[in-house]
Formats: structure tokens, C-alpha cells, sequence
């Protein structure tokens, strides 16, 4: 083949021009097309013969060093490409400026073999990296799908297309037409799905919101498969990974403090609300982010859920309501105990609360009736047991709603066999 | 005093020399951090600083893929 001869013969100026691009591009295999064949060099041809089961070359160059190099033909590189990919690596192709000249001669079909008589000398010799495929690469393709149901192959082909020449015409880009706005008015743009570099079985969503970058989130795999097949969109995967970014936001005043809040009897004030991480490495909770409130003269701090942090950060709850649902039971809030409800049908004449004689320890139990049976006896906290007795601000429904609605739930769903039910009545 | 880049600010964060706080409030970011702790009523704080890194911060390596000039071709 013509163009192997030129690949035969490394060249030093594009031995430098690649460790001039790894540089910049440290995380990427660079592909160097010299003539008719793509190229790799030094930890990328160890890397690139590893991956494609391609022959590994120590060259000479002209100041006796040596050079490993790797190499494919170009016509190969719908094959070689993916693999790379797949292998979780991220790949910048480096194509030369065509030489006019050459040109006319393979367009009058003379031989075009030969070292490279025009070494490249700077980077806009050759295009820009092209694309960085591994981080876009969708699911089970090499190229991705828009979640705006553009066609992909269009636009990858434009992107690949174009030639050196068009290369800073090619880099001009359009303002992005956002994928979707958002109840406050936000402007998501570039969500999309990439895999993992470093696990590459791990697939990452992310999206910029007014510009500003998201952190990535890593996907189910369920929502990869349904991306794939664009059975879902940005949209969607932005409601699953980041929903509180598509909450409206709550004022900026109910972030004043002192802040009222209905307490069991009569109004509490919420003198101070903030996130810190516990740094106490004797506490089981050590290295949690937890919430730090102060109610009336009550200090309090309890571990935060995910959801409540991102709640909090991108203020869509306020400090009350993130007070009634992490403190709520300590305050004895009427609001808190107001989220939990017996399913419909169970008569709350059958919830009983009281004392273990066997371990004195007050528990909560729910007779369901007959065909469905008695419920375990669940232990209550000291604060539920007070709202309960003392602060009145939980009823004995709210308190077996609270312990009890999973396995009344799950007893509902099961009902007990007769013959089983029969013997409970003996 | 000369700005310290973003780079050599996380290599002293994880290097323990600084805090959280310093480097947001000298990153690119400082605007945004302080504009978050007046919407939500606090005192700019090692602690608050330490939470809005870790809902915003993107990793080094994630930051170079998404920073990448053909970064959303086929989005």
C-alpha cells in the first residue's frame, strides 16, 4: 500500500507535535492521521496496541532516540474507533492540513507516496480536536442521541466532516437553544448522557442550568437503556436527578430569621437553620452533612437525607418545613405527626399503645380486624410517647401510621389464610 | 497578590493547607457562593463553604471532559 511507506517512516516533527497535544490533552489517545494510517505514540501506542490487538513498534528517530508507535489504517477507523471508545478511553483524532499541491497529484493519479514533505508546525495545521467521543458516546453507539430528537448522525457528520481548512468556520457555534426551561424561569441546556473514564460501565447525566454547570449524577441503568432507545429525554432525566432544580423556589424571606413556625402549643420561632458536616469521628454519623436548627432556646442537629440537602441548597423547602420534617418529632410539631395515616378501612379503635409488661418499654400495636389479624408491637420513641400523652400534638392513629404503615401495608396486601385466622381466634 | 489558579487552589485544599471557605472565596465561584449565603440567610462559613463545594464541585477530570470545546455535539 502506497501510504503505509509513509507511515513507515516516524516522523520527529509529529513525534513532537503529539507530546506538544498530550500536553494539553493528557486524557485523551491522540490519533495521528499520516497519510493513509492513523498513528499513536508512546503511551498511547502501548495503550492502542493493548485495546486493538495492534502491533507495538519501537521506531529510530534521526537523534537516536526511540519512539513506540502504533498504527491502523485510516479506512479501519469505524472499526478501531468504537473499541477505543468502549474501552472507556477518549479519543482526539489529529488530521493534517491537506497539501493542495498532493491533492492535484492524487487527483491527476500520480503516486502520492513518501515521507510527509510538509511536517505539521502548529496546531492549526491540523483541525481542532475533533471530538472527544468517549464522553458523548451514547449507549451501545458511538455516537449519541439528542435529546432535542435531532438526528445524531447529522450532526456528528458535521462536526467530522469538515476539512483543516474549515476547521475555525467549523468551531463557531450558535447560542444553544435550551432543552427545556424550568418553573423559575431556569434555562437547561447541554444535558446529556456520557460514560465513565474511569469505570467504564458507569454512564453519568448532566446538564448546565443558566450556564452553570451541574454536578454529573450517575445513572440507573434502566434510565441508560431508555435513553438509548429515547424512550425518555432530558426532560425526564432531569426530573430523576436532579428534581429539586426543577422545584419552584420558595422566597428568599422565609430565609430570615427569626422565622415562625405552629408549634404543638402555639407558634415556635426558628431562630437559626444551617448544613454542616459532622467532624466528630467518635459519632456514628461522622462525615454526614446534618442540619443544625435552633428553635425557641432549643439547639438541635439530626443527620439530612440527600433530598433534603438538595432541598435546602437549591431552596425549594424553607427552614421551616425542613424543620418539621428533621425536628419534628422533637418539637412535638402537629405538623410533622400530620403525614402519617392509616390506610382507609382499618378501624384506629384497634391501634393500642402501652407498656410491655415483659421489657417495660411502651410500644404501639394495631389490631386490623378479623381476616387480617394483629400487627407486631412496635417500640416508640421518648418524643412520640410525649406528644402523644403529654403535648397531645399525635393521635394513636398517627403513632401506628408512623410505626406500622409498611406492615399494615404489607398485611393488607396478604391477608391471612382462614384456616390461619381461625387459629388465631382459638 | 497574584490570583492563585483554580488548580493549585483545590491542590491545597486536599493538601489540608486551606479551607473550603478560601477557596471559593477565591475562585471564580466566590460571586455565586456569597449570593447562595444571603438567599439562604447565613454567614459565609467554613461549614456552608464546605457544602456548596460538595453540591457544586466537579471533579478535575469531569471538569476536563465537560469543558471540552465539542463538549455536547450530539445534545
Amino acid at each position: 500500500m502506497a501510504g503505509q511507506k509513509r507511515t513507515d517512516i516516524p516522523d520527529e516533527t509529529l513525534a513532537g507535535q503529539f507530546d506538544e497535544m498530550k500536553k494539553r490533552h493528557p486524557d485523551a489517545i491522540l490519533l495521528f492521521r499520516t497519510g493513509d494510517t492513523y498513528m499513536t505514540y508512546r503511551q498511547d501506542a502501548d495503550k492502542a496496541s493493548s485495546v486493538l490487538g495492534i502491533e507495538l513498534r519501537e521506531r529510530s528517530l534521526p537523534d537516536n532516540t526511540t519512539i513506540r508507535t502504533a498504527g491502523f489504517p485510516y479506512h479501519a477507523l469505524d472499526t478501531y474507533l468504537p473499541r477505543l471508545v468502549r474501552a472507556g478511553l477518549r479519543v482526539a483524532i489529529c488530521e493534517q492540513l491537506e497539501d493542495p499541491k498532493r491533492k492535484k497529484k492524487e487527483a491527476d493519479g500520480l503516486d502520492t507516496s513518501g515521507p510527509i514533505k510538509e511536517p505539521i508546525k502548529k496546531e492549526n495545521d491540523m483541525p481542532r480536536k475533533k471530538k472527544e467521543k468517549a464522553p458523548q458516546e451514547e449507549p451501545g453507539k458511538t455516537a449519541g442521541v439528542p435529546a432535542d430528537g435531532e438526528n445524531p448522525k447529522e450532526k456528528k457528520s458535521e462536526s467530522t466532516s469538515h476539512s483543516a481548512g474549515q476547521g475555525d468556520a467549523a468551531t463557531e457555534r450558535k447560542p444553544r437553544e435550551p432543552q427545556m426551561v424550568t418553573v423559575n424561569g431556569d434555562k437547561v441546556t447541554h444535558g446529556h448522557a456520557y460514560r465513565s473514564n474511569v469505570n467504564p460501565e458507569d454512564w453519568y447525566f448532566t446538564a448546565r442550568i443558566n450556564g452553570q454547570q451541574l454536578k454529573p449524577q450517575k445513572m440507573e441503568p434502566a434510565d441508560v437503556a431508555a435513553y438509548d432507545k429515547k424512550e425518555i429525554g432530558v426532560p425526564e432525566l432531569m426530573q430523576r436527578y436532579y428534581p429539586t432544580k426543577l422545584m419552584p423556589r420558595v422566597p428568599e424571606e422565609a430565609f430570615k430569621y427569626p422565622n415562625g413556625l405552629a408549634g404543638p402549643s402555639g407558634p415556635l420561632t426558628v431562630e437559626k437553620f444551617n448544613v454542616y458536616k459532622e467532624t466528630d469521628e467518635t459519632r456514628a454519623d461522622y462525615g454526614r452533612y446534618k442540619f443544625y436548627a435552633q428553635v425557641g432556646d432549643k439547639k438541635m442537629s439530626a443527620p439530612a437525607s440527600r433530598d433534603d440537602l438538595n432541598a435546602y441548597f437549591d431552596r425549594v423547602a424553607t427552614p421551616g418545613q425542613l424543620v418539621e420534617r428533621n425536628f419534628g418529632e422533637r418539637l412535638h410539631l402537629p405538623s410533622h405527626y400530620a403525614q402519617f395515616r392509616l390506610p382507609d378501612g382499618i378501624d384506629p379503635k384497634g391501634v393500642r399503645v402501652a407498656k410491655d409488661r415483659s421489657d417495660g418499654k411502651w410500644k404501639v400495636s394495631a389490631d386490623l380486624g378479623e381476616g387480617l389479624g394483629r400487627t407486631s408491637k412496635q417500640e416508640i420513641s421518648f418524643d412520640d410517647g410525649y406528644s402523644l400523652f403529654k403535648a397531645k400534638s399525635a393521635t394513636r392513629e398517627q403513632i401506628a401510621a408512623k410505626y406500622l404503615g409498611g406492615e399494615i401495608a404489607a398485611m393488607m396486601a396478604a391477608p391471612l389464610s382462614v384456616e390461619k385466622s381461625a387459629s388465631m381466634k382459638m | 497578590m497574584a490570583k492563585i489558579e483554580y488548580d493549585e487552589l483545590v491542590q491545597l485544599l486536599q493538601d489540608g493547607k486551606i479551607g473550603h471557605l478560601r477557596v471559593l472565596l477565591e475562585s471564580d465561584d466566590a460571586e455565586a457562593y456569597l449570593e447562595w449565603c444571603e438567599q439562604h440567610g447565613i454567614e459565609p462559613s467554613e461549614e456552608s463553604a464546605e457544602f456548596y463545594y460538595d453540591e457544586t464541585e466537579i471533579d478535575m477530570m469531569e471538569r476536563q471532559l465537560i469543558d471540552d470545546e465539542c463538549y455536547g455535539i450530539w445534545n
